[in-house]
């Protein structure tokens, strides 16, 4: 618990701060300072409790489940990536995309859902053998999942950095599974406290795999979100390095598909539109 | 020069130095905050992976609807059926999950075992009535099995099938144990021959999973067929014998689960008849014990007719229930089992600070586990079990987490003493574990 603590003293310096807003500069308040005998007023002391960092956990939880609620449609062009990386293990080597494809997809409340495949391509003929497709709900989980209710217990939050940046306060909090014995990542993420909504996200898996056999490590996963219609947060970018476990690679390559060590996954998410109306026969003609 | 310093003096005094850096930011510094950490991703990832090509992709927006959109066929899945029992010998086979566009997934699989000479087939279908909620798996993937947590979900099915089955089978392992059987036969798993109809409903209601349904069918021993093992070991057993029967009854149960509260539990009933109902109760809780192990608890209490089949009475032994104790060391019309086991959520190598693999992750364990099964003589759900016939047993192992097809799946390689002298010798064993799982899948 932390208490922000300000003593005002009058000693002939009455202070009024007067809120103002200006179109151009914005301004928080404005200082009016009269001089006044010394002595003709009171002292007082002042309380602010900051808002802790428990306040922040049920702020963001609210926070998100608030924008998903509002949120009545969305459509979005989603392109997906994967990449070959040989850093590690050939040096020299190009990285190699695997695939690239990219879908419209549309989604009304309540469970109306429908993807369109815009463009596919990969680097084999036919090659239908990945398939990436969106979560259905208007939640971004991948974004929130370590402060929803049910999961907030599992993990330790601390805050590690504040930033005051163009009238938002943005707070650093990062997490780590209070547990060891729990397959669950660390990471840190950036929260916006005037809509208390996550603005970006990293995690990683970077001391401990969720399966050992088949993933060595997660050395760093980002989500990115940006505003859409001044008022939306949406993912706007999610990138994901994994370095796979050394069975995995050789059994997979046993086959003719020359897997790398590390991949790369990655996606963009663009031309958002969000509760601008979708005709319900786009749904029936995706059925 | 001396005017100019006094002015930058006076400036200085004017305006105090943390006026400066308290004066709002501009308001799209938010983005251009985030714009900069956008591009030490892009840095990070390097253009392969963070560039991303949207030529074209305006013009197919417009006319997605007609040229770019994918057909969407049947899907299909199939699988392989591979397994080694001594009642059957090796047995191959394949299956197919197909997903028509009607809806409703279809499942087909046969297979041969060579040495019974004996077929095995099963034809189901199952589809979805109702599915609500964000995170709809089964939208993403038609052939996703329901679970708790997933939102609402109601499914019906039918499912005809000639099959083996394992006695108790809530602590069997899958495939009968059968890279071990093939190898030594050292397991001892016992199995029956089931043919008959399933039919019933499935519906997953927030923390909760409800099941109901009918069966008809006919159930028979299977005798030993083969004494074959890859490593002459000449400890083949028999397989104990089923009762031959006939039966069309109901079941039903409820199970619950909260991951965040490490907590599940579930209760199963079958009817019957007054010589065959069957009642099984599990509970199993998590407890997080500092930040590197992990305590878990479960209790399982069964209670059956004491005229039941040989094949729906309860037993205690096998890597699940008591390691040190054979499959069907013990059986009886009652059970009551208990189990502590503690993971450390190290690596052993790590912690010892041993050169290792990455996936060679083995988190040490230890167990300690007590049961009964006995007889109690009359038809009663609640009988006091005889101190004689509890066994108990612990053990030290470690734990590999394979992630699949569970995130909390792992195997177990383990060495087992026993505690009472009705058990076994000490006994080394692998099995597939999972943190609940005498509850079962959720």
């Amino acid at each position: 618990m932390s208490t922000a603590r300000a003593t005002l003293v009058a000693l002939g310096l009455a202070v009024t701060l007067t809120a103002a807003a200006h179109a151009s500069t914005p301004v928080l308040a404005v200082e009016d300072t009269v001089r006044l005998a010394s002595g003709s007023l009171p002292e007082y002391v002042v309380r602010a409790p900051r808002v802790t960092l428990d306040e922040i956990l049920r702020r963001v939880s609210e926070g998100e489940a608030r924008r998903d609620s509002l949120m009545q449609d969305q459509v979005f062009t989603r392109i997906v990536k994967v990449v070959y990386r040989y850093d590690a293990d050939r040096a020299g080597k190009q990285p190699k995309r695997k695939l690239e494809q990219a879908h419209r997809v549309f989604k009304k409340r309540p469970d109306h859902f429908r993807e369109i495949l815009l463009r596919r391509q990969s680097d084999e003929k036919d090659s239908d053998d990945v398939e990436i497709s969106s979560n259905p709900g208007m939640g971004e989980q991948v974004a929130s999942f370590a402060f929803e209710p049910r999961s907030r217990s599992r993990f330790r939050f601390t805050i590690r950095e504040r930033h005051w940046v163009g009238g938002h306060v943005v707070y650093v909090v990062a997490f780590e599974p209070r547990s060891k014995a729990d397959p669950l990542p660390s990471g840190q993420v950036w929260i916006d406290t005037n809509d208390y909504v996550i603005v970006r996200e990293e995690f990683w898996y970077r001391d401990r795999s969720p399966a050992p056999l088949f993933i060595e490590r997660i050395d760093r996963c980002v989500v990115e979100r940006s505003r859409v219609d001044g008022k939306w947060w949406v993912i706007t970018r999610l990138f994901g390095r994994v370095r796979l476990a050394g069975p995995i690679t050789a059994l997979a390559n046993l086959g003719k598909t020359r897997v790398s060590q590390t991949v790369d996954f990655s996606a963009l998410y663009t031309d958002w539109q969000v509760n601008r109306g979708i005709a319900d026969s786009v749904f029936v003609a995706g059925k | 020069m001396r005017a100019l310093a006094a002015a930058a003096l006076a400036l200085a005094l004017l305006a105090p130095s943390g006026a400066r850096a308290a004066e709002p930011a501009a308001d799209d510094s938010l983005d251009l905050y985030l714009h900069q950490m956008a591009d030490s991703t892009d840095e990070y990832f390097g253009d392969a992976t963070a560039g991303f090509d949207t030529t074209g992709l305006d013009s197919l927006i417009g006319v997605g609807g007609i040229a770019g959109r994918r057909a969407h066929g049947p899907r299909l899945r199939p699988f392989p059926v591979l397994r080694y029992h001594r009642a059957e010998g090796a047995v191959a086979g394949g299956g197919a999950r197909l997903a028509p566009p009607g809806g409703g997934v279809l499942e087909g699989s046969g297979s041969y075992g060579f040495s019974n000479k004996g077929g095995r087939y099963a034809a189901g279908y199952r589809r979805t009535l109702l599915l609500r909620r964000e995170r709809r798996r089964a939208e993403v993937d038609p052939f996703a099995a329901g679970h708790i947590g997933d939102g609402m979900r109601v499914d019906v099915y039918v499912r005809y099938a000639r099959e083996t089955l394992p006695f108790m089978p809530e602590h069997a392992t899958p495939t009968f144990g059968s890279a071990s059987a093939l190898a030594s036969g050292d397991v001892r798993q016992s199995v029956y021959e089931s043919r008959g109809v399933t039919t019933g409903l499935e519906a997953w209601l927030g923390d909760w999973r409800l099941r109901a349904g009918f069966r008809h069918a006919r159930e028979r021993a299977m005798p030993l067929a083969t004494t074959y093992t890859l490593f002459k070991t000449g400890r083949v057993v028999g397989n104990v014998a089923a009762d031959d029967d006939e039966y069309s009854e109901g079941f039903g149960g409820l199970a619950f689960l909260r991951r965040d509260w490490d907590l599940a539990a579930t209760i199963d009933g079958r009817d019957g008849g007054g010589d065959r109902w069957r009642l099984r109760g599990a509970l199993g809780k998590g407890f997080r014990v500092t930040s590197e192990f992990r305590l878990t608890l479960q209790g399982e209490y069964g209670a059956a007719a004491s005229l039941a089949p040989r094949q729906r009475r309860f037993e205690v032994g096998g890597p699940r229930a008591l390691p040190t104790l054979p499959y069907n060391a013990a059986s009886g019309d009652h059970v009551l089992l208990g189990t502590a086991e503690l993971l450390w959520g190290r690596g052993l190598f790590e912690a010892l600070g041993i050169g290792h693999p990455r996936w060679l992750v083995l988190q040490p364990n230890a167990f300690v586990e007590s049961g009964a099964a006995w007889d109690a003589g009359r038809d009663v759900v609640f009988s006091k079990p005889p101190s004689r016939a509890f066994q108990e047993d612990a053990g030290l192992g470690f734990a590999l987490r394979t992630g699949f097809p569970e995130p909390d799946t792992y195997l177990r390689l383990f060495i087992a003493v026993p505690l009472s002298e009705e058990s076994d010798v000490v006994r080394l064993g692998l099995g597939i574990r999972a943190p609940l799982d005498l509850v079962g899948r959720l």
